[in-house]
């Protein structure tokens, strides 16, 4: 007996010992992030981007700890008009994961508990065939996890219906088929062109002419200036290796691949200024390919288009190779 | 029937494969008594399943220590790595520079997929268990399983060699895709050197894959039906027959990468680049590749979802639930998942048909996974479960999968994989999937079977120790990646403070950090724990686990050539707790599979 309580109270300091190791490993996280997070300012993060000093700590800011946790680690801020169909699937698909989740490890972890090996317990038999009663039950959780989840996911991406076959295009609440795929055209429509570079991203606008290549072809560098409300319609290549045109703002994501043009467009519904990144390792300073999209009212970009179309006009150098990259649109219509 | 009309019918199959068998009894080599054929050129599969895991826990020890590396580089920016950092980067003070960065991340992907975890869960798994759990004798080719070691061996020798070189090693992620996996962006030998090693590495799991094959169809024991394997090899047959078809796809791609790197072919270069006037398309290298890449996620689980199905049944003391369902689910997910690869390519503007097309075949996918999944629990359901390490793991395993394979339906449907794509919440779903199941499967597999191959038991509170300090770490960190991704993290990045929207995110990023290094070191106590029990573990009987399967009718450490007389099977793999063992007077809950007990065999 004393040997038994012996060995229950071994096992109690040994079960003590490893929860005291990981809180004090939790603890010194915390006390470190703390003091880290303190003395982070602005300057220290752009000196870490410069390699001379690799010395210098740089840390990001720190969590603002009095918002609810998914506001603080909430997605960036939509600013599409069809980011929240993705957003309401996203959040469907997570919910009932997460209520199938709840169900599933309760069930282990209640297994584990009440059939714990213990004197006098006897396993059931049954090798669970398919014509016993308890072999229902797993296919009925199956079906309604094939119901609840993947059928709703593949209705809501892409049921509509139609626009074929005599049926007028209606789409769905939340189809989403339609936002990525259905590309816009007309004179309304914004065209640009991308042509990311190791590691840079460089924008093309057809200027006042409405042709790409010509002469007046505005072209910017990291910076891809929009008009809020009206659609953006892209066409992208790459220059030497694949990159990811990433804007999480607006939840589009569309790769880069020298030697073909991939399309997608985007409409935004918030002026300002966000984070374009690369999505794809593309080399070493991958980590560095930042543009920033400024969305701006429509009648400033009409003027912010008239006076750089003039602009570069009138500075046309037929030796610069920015003036070379951009392509036939239609082409790719 | 009774017992001679079983023998009857046995004897046919057996005559059928009289040649095999008498072959074996004529020939009962000695075993090799010299160092070099007992420890190096081994025929035995035995030996070579140890060759196996030394070879991936040296491998899992580097892809570990890479890990950690990764996330010091990330939650501590210009920070020096302590203790090795000095040594490893002098030129940056120790500061893991951004170009060996971009080496770390390939570099681990790379070691632990081909070169730590497939050769335990398939090397270890499959050599040891195949031959001792279906009664034979040996692997059918035992010199081709020589051979697939040492071709394996001298892929990781390239692969080592790699680090060193003066440019450094390879550099463009474990997919390396073209075109930064070319000359022109990125130079130096180290990609030349990465193909070559995973080219023989690859070629060393199709040998493997030949023989596992051809020795699960050719060598069961008489009586051993389709109906009786362990699961455990039923999914090794499954991986095998996907390692068999797949990997050759992948090497014609290395192949041509290659080509294209070395001697200036155009395969994966558009026109545009090279402006020679020859095209070739960098998006075919991605169709190669994932082709081979879905598949190859199966082919590292799948060996660990039919060893934890056994497992949970032995140490629940209850049947399979739904063997022939599993069995059944298993072979769906092996013929789904090769076509189901384009969900990796979803960004690279695929028709909205194909799309569609990929998004359904990816998420039918579930129902399958779905049963085998409900399998399992409904296994330890009313059994009587033994918390041995093994289960332990078993059961971390099932908690992982099952985490990791429903935040697989986020990333299966294009809607959602468009604001999700190249983001942690991708790591953290393979992470988790991929590689946490399969390595928790994999040390089950080593505390269930170690007594087996080296003759000692391991320790126990050790081994609980190890759990806890393995899965707390992985649940942590690939969950807090989930976080991350859903707020906008991109994958394999050097520096998330580059972009104000990640910045709020450092203070889990160093979470993680710390969560990866107690990881790291809990894997010393394994380390610790095996070999202090082979030097001076307990010592294990025949059957230390009461399991019926053949290789626990064997002496530990089983013996070379593992059965004097092929054992004649009667019974299933999980033959526990029949009510009807009381009735013919056993006082024990299993009985072995070759034993015939009146009234109870089928």
């Amino acid at each position: 007996m004393f040997l038994n309580m012996f060995r229950k109270f071994q096992k109690l300091i040994f079960k003590t010992v490893i929860l005291a190791a990981g809180l004090a490993s939790a603890g010194f996280g915390i006390s470190q992030m703390s003091s880290n997070a303190s003395a982070q300012t602005r300057e220290t993060y752009h000196q870490v981007s410069d390699p001379k000093n690799g010395g210098l700590h740089a840390h990001g800011k720190e969590a603002d700890m009095s918002k609810s946790f998914f506001d603080r680690y909430a997605a960036p801020k939509d600013i599409s008009s069809t980011g929240h169909r993705m957003m309401w699937l996203f959040r469907y698909t997570s919910w009932v994961t997460l209520f199938f989740f709840v169900l599933m490890a309760g069930a282990l972890v209640g297994f584990i508990w009440v059939y714990r090996d213990r004197p006098g317990r006897v396993a059931y038999y049954t090798h669970g065939h398919s014509t016993t009663m308890e072999a229902v039950v797993p296919k009925i959780l199956d079906i309604a996890v094939f119901v609840s989840l993947d059928l709703v996911l593949i209705g809501a991406s892409f049921l509509h219906t139609g626009g074929s076959f005599g049926i007028p295009y209606t789409q769905l609440k939340y189809s989403i088929d339609h936002p990525i795929w259905d590309f816009p055209k007309g004179p309304d429509v914004v065209n640009v062109q991308i042509m990311p570079q190791q590691w840079v991203w460089n924008f093309r606008y057809a200027g006042n002419d409405g042709v790409f290549g010509t002469e007046d072809d505005i072209t910017t560098v990291n910076q891809l200036v929009v008009p809020k409300g009206r659609k953006v319609m892209a066409q992208i290549k790459s220059k030497d290796v694949i990159h990811g045109f990433w804007m999480t703002n607006v939840r589009i994501q569309m790769d880069a691949i020298p030697g073909m043009v991939t399309r997608f467009w985007f409409d935004t519904t918030q002026t300002g200024e966000y984070e374009i990144t690369c999505a794809h390792h593309c080399g070493t300073n991958h980590y560095k390919m930042k543009a920033f999209l400024k969305v701006i009212e429509d009648q400033d970009f009409i003027a912010w288009t008239k006076e750089n179309s003039d602009w570069a006009q009138a500075a046309y150098d037929a030796n610069d190779p920015s003036t070379k990259w951009g392509w036939n649109w239609s082409l790719y219509q | 029937m009774s017992k001679d009309q079983h023998h009857q019918g046995f004897m046919d199959e057996q005559t059928a494969h009289s040649h095999l068998f008498e072959a074996h009894d004529e020939h009962l080599h000695e075993a090799p008594k010299s160092f070099f054929w007992k420890y190096i050129i081994s025929f035995d599969a035995k030996m070579i399943a140890k060759q196996f895991m030394w070879f991936g826990l040296f491998w899992g020890f580097i892809g570990a220590l890479m890990s950690v590396m990764i996330r010091w580089a990330i939650s501590q920016p210009g920070v020096p790595f302590p203790l090795i950092g000095k040594f490893l980067f002098p030129y940056t003070n120790g500061v893991i520079p951004a170009d060996w960065y971009t080496s770390l991340f390939t570099m681990h992907g790379t070691i632990m997929i081909f070169l730590a975890l497939t050769p335990i869960i398939i090397g270890f798994i499959g050599n040891f268990s195949i031959p001792l759990m279906i009664g034979a004798r040996d692997m059918i080719f035992p010199w081709l399983n020589m051979a697939s070691f040492w071709t394996g061996f001298a892929g990781g020798v390239v692969i080592l060699a790699s680090l060193f070189l003066p440019m450094g090693p390879s550099g463009a992620g474990w997919t390396s895709y073209p075109t930064i996996a070319h000359k022109q962006w990125l130079v130096g030998p180290g990609h030349s050197f990465w193909l070559v090693g995973l080219f023989l590495v690859g070629f060393s799991s199709i040998m493997g894959a030949i023989n596992y094959i051809t020795t699960i169809i050719r060598l069961r024991a008489p009586g051993m039906t389709w109906g009786r394997l362990p699961l455990t090899i039923w999914s090794l047959f499954l991986t095998s027959i996907l390692n068999a078809l797949f990997i050759p796809v992948l090497a014609a791609g290395f192949i041509l990468l290659f080509l294209d790197r070395e001697y200036g072919t155009n395969f994966f270069l558009a026109a545009a680049i090279t402006e020679k006037g020859t095209s070739g398309d960098p998006i075919l290298y991605q169709h190669l590749f994932w082709i081979f890449g879905h598949p190859e996620v199966y082919i590292v689980i799948l060996p660990g979802w039919g060893l934890v199905a056994d497992l949970l049944s032995f140490f629940s003391r209850k049947p399979a639930f739904g063997y022939r369902g599993t069995v059944i689910s298993m072979t769906a997910i092996t013929v789904l998942s090769t076509v189901v690869y384009g969900h990796h390519m979803f960004t690279t503007g695929l028709s909205p048909l194909l799309t569609s097309a990929f998004t359904t075949l990816t998420l039918l996918i579930s129902i399958p996974s779905g049963i085998f999944f409900l399998n399992w629990l409904a296994t330890i359901w009313r059994g009587r479960i033994q918390l041995k390490t093994p289960m332990i793991f078993s059961l971390g395993m099932v908690f992982t999968f099952g985490l990791g394979g429903l935040t697989g339906l986020h990333l299966g449907a294009v809607s959602t994989n468009m604001m999700l794509h190249n983001s942690y919440f991708v790591v953290g779903h393979f992470h988790l999937t991929m590689a946490a199941s399969s390595l928790l499967a994999s040390y089950a597999a080593l505390y269930f079977w170690v007594p087996k191959a080296f003759g000692r038991m391991m320790d126990e509170k050790l081994g609980v120790a190890h759990f806890w300090l393995t899965f707390t770490p992985i649940v942590y960190m690939f969950c807090t990646m989930f976080i991350e991704g859903y707020a906008g993290m991109q994958r394999r990045i050097y520096h998330p403070n580059e972009y104000n929207y990640l910045q709020h995110l450092q203070g889990l990023n160093q979470y993680i950090a710390i969560f990866a290094a107690i990881g790291f070191f809990a894997q010393f106590i394994f380390l610790y724990n095996l070999c202090k029990s082979i030097k001076s573990g307990k010592k294990a009987g025949n059957n230390p686990w009461n399991i019926g399967t053949l290789e626990w009718t064997v002496s530990s450490p089983a013996p070379f050539y593992n059965f004097k007389k092929i054992p004649t099977v009667f019974n299933g793999p999980h033959e526990f707790s029949n009510p009807k063992f009381a009735e013919k007077g056993l006082n024990r809950d299993f009985i072995m599979q070759d034993e015939y007990i009146e009234g109870v065999s089928p």
